[in-house]
């Protein structure tokens, strides 16, 4: 045997003395005594905008009126059932409007296509309904629908809402357009379901954000970004969010429910740098008033 | 992007680590090799691969472990070690282990109590034994001082250019 130097003597001594001194850890692994919280769609579903139905019958006025601004033109020769046979009067029109942040989180629709951050003037869910089932456009034929938003947005496309199983992906139709008049967005609709009036607001320098707590165990934590320059609401899956343009001001809000069903809340503004960022959560005790408030004013 | 730009970085260092160790070492043999790894602290199991250059009386082994997703914790290390044999015989030696890595922890998640980034630059020390032989087994342990972990490996290293007893190109294998 020989024994090469001080040195490895050294490093060995160093090493066995750091393992015995500073002993191992479990920590990323460990998730106890943190606050644990139960799924926050009841809550949210409690709070968000429920579906207006409107009977159209052949004795009806032009247009519906949503109670949000939305106008919708029905047109029963444009529309068929799912088998192609033609829909007589009466039958009904549902509808659902999200127009502002705080509607689409409570709906946790948020505005994200293919990844890419959309700029939102609203969205509604319109459907036209007979016995029970769901009618369709007739193979070309539209509806005329005007969104309520007022804004001197240009270029607005028609996103039509992609069930992506667990949430609804937003896809453009690439010759759905929505118009700017005086009273909000002119569009023909081309299909039933959710409707965007929106653009895309992606940028070529995008960062993503990372959340963590020290406190709280996030796995139920529902936690949305609003970008008010973008007009744009992003909601935030396993903790880690989608790409955000780099630089740019946004809010973030965290909402928790626990075992009994008492309401918690985080809410963070921030300015993006260059680089991905790490966001840490500490949630408080909040009241249904108090976060309203809070997402009236994203 | 910048992940991406990132990656490409840490690449690009370890392979001009890679050749310029080259370089100093053309007179010496390379190795290669794989090994089985386990974290107890983290419960996760994970593979290795491995090149080992010898360097003056130092073996410096760059190496790429990984961590699958069946484990609690995700994640690969990308690093480079310095391997230094302390205490040998004619069938085997130990060695002590200094290692640096980039660390990306893939399932990084809020659960953990700690709290970060998923990017991570990584220290390690620890020791190892393995064989004289030209496919040599080893053993080795090592303490992560950034997660306070240890890293349990058990793998092989061929060496190149190698016969038991002589070496090809007459150049001895590193223990030898």
């Amino acid at each position: 045997m020989r024994v090469t130097g001080k040195i490895t003597k050294l490093l060995l001594g160093i090493s066995l003395g750091t393992l015995l001194v500073s002993g191992c850890s479990k920590d990323r692994i460990d998730d106890s005594n943190k606050n644990e919280y139960k799924s926050t769609d009841e809550y949210l579903n409690s709070k968000k905008q429920k579906e207006q139905t409107f009977e159209i019958t052949k004795d009806g006025y032009l247009p519906i009126i949503g109670n949000q601004g939305t106008k919708i033109w029905p047109d029963r020769n444009n529309i068929q059932f799912e088998n192609g046979d033609s829909v007589h009067y009466p039958y009904f029109v549902k509808l659902i409007e999200l127009y502002t942040p705080k509607d689409m989180i409570y709906a946790q629709m948020p505005s994200v296509g293919g990844g890419d951050i959309l700029t939102t003037k609203g969205e509604i869910r319109l459907r036209a309904v007979k016995n029970e089932l769901d009618l369709k456009l007739r193979e070309g034929k539209t509806w005329q629908v005007l969104m309520s938003s007022i804004d001197t947005l240009t270029q607005m496309k028609q996103y039509y809402g992609v069930d992506a199983s667990s949430y609804i992906d937003w896809a453009a139709n690439p010759v759905g357009e929505f118009f700017k008049t005086d009273s909000g967005y002119l569009g023909q609709v081309q299909k039933f379901g959710w409707i965007g009036c929106d653009k895309n607001a992606s940028t070529s320098s995008s960062v993503k954000i990372t959340f963590s707590s020290k406190t709280d165990d996030l796995s139920n934590v529902a936690t949305f970004i609003y970008i008010p320059m973008k007009k744009s609401v992003m909601q935030v899956y396993k903790q880690v969010s989608g790409k955000i343009p780099a630089g740019i001001d946004i809010k973030i809000v965290s909402i928790a429910v626990n075992a009994k069903d008492s309401l918690f809340y985080d809410y963070k503004t921030m300015t993006l740098g260059q680089n991905d960022e790490a966001v840490d959560i500490t949630l408080k005790a909040t009241t249904d008033a108090a976060l309203t408030k809070v997402l009236d004013a994203l | 992007m910048m992940i991406k730009t990132k990656y490409i970085s840490y690449f690009t260092f370890i392979l001009i680590c890679i050749v310029a160790f080259s370089k100093t070492t053309k007179a010496q043999p390379w190795g290669a090799g794989a090994s089985v790894l386990y974290n107890p602290q983290t419960e996760s199991f994970g593979a290795g691969i491995r090149a080992e250059i010898p360097y003056n009386k130092l073996r410096i082994v760059p190496q790429l472990s990984y961590y699958p997703s069946f484990n609690k914790v995700t994640e690969y290390y990308l690093g480079v070690a310095a391997h230094l044999d302390f205490m040998e015989t004619r069938s085997w030696k130990l060695y002590a282990i200094a290692l640096a890595s980039y660390n990306h922890w893939i399932n990084y998640h809020s659960n953990s109590k700690l709290t970060g980034r998923p990017n991570n630059w990584d220290g390690e020390l620890g020791l190892g034994w393995t064989t004289q032989k030209c496919l040599r087994p080893f053993i080795e342990y090592r303490y992560n001082f950034k997660w306070k972990e240890t890293n349990l490996g058990i793998g092989f290293v061929y060496t190149f250019n190698c016969k038991d007893g002589k070496s090809r190109s007459s150049i001895n294998c590193p223990g030898h």
